[in-house]
């Protein structure tokens, strides 16, 4: 497909009368909207200061500038969701694409000034839907270098600013980002309190959720529905519930753990949500918020086994973000260690996932009947360390593991004999 | 002496009170339909504008009822969106030259309002300014002033479109007014607008 380039046919109706005649005969080639890289203006962090700016972007992966469509996202607006019962009916991905979408929405027009070969946004929503195409772009080509497939999430749905309502919930949901397994999709919320950079210009943002969409890809095997569900809580009732709560904790803070390998930012989340970045920062090391154990787990559980359903569900949803944060610490650590970088526990994260095969999270997920093995810290480490050839990599994963989450290297598999300790989160 | 001179000097000016003026001079307003750049149908817009027209009837051998006038127009428009950290402010300043074609009515209102439907057509150009403000709250937070740059392009287009135009009693200096809708070019999009005008002819 040619790609929609409407700032150069503009161009094209400015040349003399002259000229244009003789180019009419050629006028496609004239005229054809250029293929290739584009220079935008987009939001990006600028890593010497520290902030948010306006700089000139190369984006390099787009059929149609206007609709911002390419390889990396297809942005899709004025949608409309709704989460609710019709769900549970569904069946097939068609069945769930029409339970879940009132209004599928349709092609952005993003619209821009051109000034010395430069795209400028016009307005603020052509800023932001430029920016979260750059911010998608920017993440898939982190994962690729990683080793994600291309075939993934390639040109993957993403809704901006849908109306989404859900079940049990009072007015349509503002102020977030998401993965959508249902539709496979990436939802942009619409802002409603949020007075810092919108969610959709940052990058850390953006590739947390792109982390979960790797996610579901990978481990989940790409399900809109994942089955673990039905076999770990068969009517809603769950056999060992450390499994749930582990897929939780770790969906977060792998993902915390990708927004930090894509950008480089520490502070990510406080550009946008300062008092929810407070609660997840890596630095400085702080005990409380970096180191945890399989006993805290088991004890949070059991106090929580009390509370109502809601109560309880309330507790958990902010709760795994922190113990997420536990985790995202300890890779990041390994990240920082000698003769071994982000990149490469980024690398071993993603091939945890499931390009392992037999011990990788997909396979221990898969063959979980009760969630009682997922549930376990030990058997999310053995994935991830098992992971990587790289010995120094192995190395600083064991120690981080071992040393945050106070797991024996004797749950490890012999993988981590040798892992040294810095007792950091020792009593 | 003096007021028989006086009355008979106002006597005297019918004939140039009731020549067609040639020149109007309006404000205009109008919400334009804009198409919006999350997909929805439409985002609406205000603008206010002027008008200035000359009437070509003196130029061309034009039957009675026909009316036909040249004019400038201009619409400006500014809108500012975003957060606290990020602002963007769009400025649209569209110049035009409607040509406008139309037929008096028979019928009056009141007896004295003309009422002429009209079509009308012109080319026209946008000049759209975008200022961007930036202020990341870790930058606030490190003592770092806010970015602020802008940019800007001219984009030329069209405007064609219909509408009702009315004049008052001839007199030397006549009220006139319009209705229309146009679908004009304003820079990165065209857009479809709802008009008024209100002024003076002389």
């Amino acid at each position: 497909m040619l790609p929609k380039f409407r700032p150069s046919v503009l161009r094209c109706f400015s040349v003399g009368r002259k000229a244009f005649a003789l180019l009419l005969s050629s006028l496609l080639v004239a005229c054809a909207p250029e293929a290739g890289p584009v220079e935008m203006a987009v939001l990006e962090w600028d890593p010497q200061k520290g902030v948010f700016e306006l700089t000139t972007a190369t984006i390099h992966t787009l059929d149609d500038v206007t609709a911002l469509r390419g390889e990396a996202a297809t942005l899709i607006g004025d949608a409309e969701i709704v989460i609710g019962p019709r769900v549970k009916l569904a069946r097939t991905a068609r069945e769930l694409r029409e339970a879940v979408l009132d209004d599928e929405g349709g092609a952005v027009e993003a619209q821009f000034v051109e000034q010395d070969g430069v795209l400028y946004p016009s307005d603020f929503h052509s800023l932001n839907l430029a920016t979260t195409y750059y911010n998608f772009e920017r993440a898939r080509a982190y994962a690729l270098a990683r080793g994600m497939p291309p075939e993934l999430l390639r040109g993957v749905p993403v809704y901006y600013f849908p109306e989404v309502r859900m079940q049990g919930i009072r007015g349509p949901l503002a102020d977030n980002a998401g993965w959508f397994a249902l539709l496979q999709s990436f939802l942009l919320f619409p802002i409603d309190e949020v007075r810092e950079i919108p969610l959709a210009m940052n990058l850390g943002v953006i590739a947390h959720e792109y982390g979960h969409g790797l996610f579901n890809a990978l481990v989940h095997r790409g399900s809109a529905l994942p089955d673990y569900q039905a076999r770990w809580c068969p009517d809603g009732i769950c056999r060992d519930v450390r499994g749930v709560r582990m897929l939780g904790i770790v969906e977060e803070g792998f993902a915390d753990a990708w927004a930090i390998g894509a950008t480089g930012n520490l502070r990510f989340i406080h550009h946008s949500l300062p008092s929810e970045g407070d609660k997840r920062d890596l630095e400085p090391f702080d005990a409380t918020r970096h180191c945890y154990t399989q006993a805290a787990l088991e004890q949070e559980i059991r106090d929580t086994s009390r509370f109502s359903s809601t109560d309880r569900e309330n507790y958990w949803g902010p709760r795994q973000y922190q113990i997420g944060t536990v985790i995202a610490g300890a890779l990041y650590r390994a990240g920082k260690s000698p003769e071994t970088d982000m990149d490469r526990v980024m690398e071993a994260l993603l091939a945890s996932y499931g390009a392992r095969g037999e011990g990788s999270l997909a396979e221990v997920l898969a063959s979980d009947a009760t969630g009682s093995t997922f549930g376990t810290f030990a058997s999310i480490a053995r994935a991830v360390i098992g992971a990587t050839d790289h010995a120094p990599t192995r190395r600083a994963l064991c120690a981080a593991w071992m040393d945050r989450l106070a797991i024996p290297a004797s749950e490890l598999g012999g993988m981590c004999d040798d892992a040294p300790s810095n007792g950091e989160c020792l009593p | 002496m003096i007021r028989s001179t006086l009355a008979a000097a106002l006597l005297a000016a019918p004939a140039a009170a009731t020549a067609a003026p040639l020149v109007s001079v309006e404000a205009a307003s109008a919400l334009f339909l804009r198409d919006d750049p999350q997909g929805s149908l439409y985002e609406a817009e205000f603008a206010w504008g002027a008008r200035a027209t000359l009437a070509l009837e003196p130029l061309f051998p034009l039957p009675e009822p026909l009316r036909l006038d040249a004019g400038l127009l201009w619409y400006g428009a500014s809108r500012v969106d975003g957060t606290d950290a990020v602002q963007v402010r769009r400025g649209l300043n569209t110049f035009a030259m409607p040509l406008r074609g139309g037929w008096e009515l028979a019928w009056r209102p009141f007896d004295t309002l003309r009422l002429a439907p009209y079509v009308t057509a012109g080319p026209a150009a946008t000049r759209t300014g975008v200022e961007y403000r930036v202020s990341d709250p870790e930058g606030l937070r490190l003592g770092l002033p806010p970015q602020v740059q802008d940019a800007a392009d001219w984009k030329a287009g069209a405007l064609y479109g219909a509408g009702l135009s009315v004049r008052g009693p001839a007199a030397a200096l006549e009220l006139v007014g319009r209705l229309e809708i146009l679908r004009l070019h304003r820079g990165p999009s065209t857009d479809l607008s709802l008009g008024a005008g209100f002024g003076l002819a002389f």
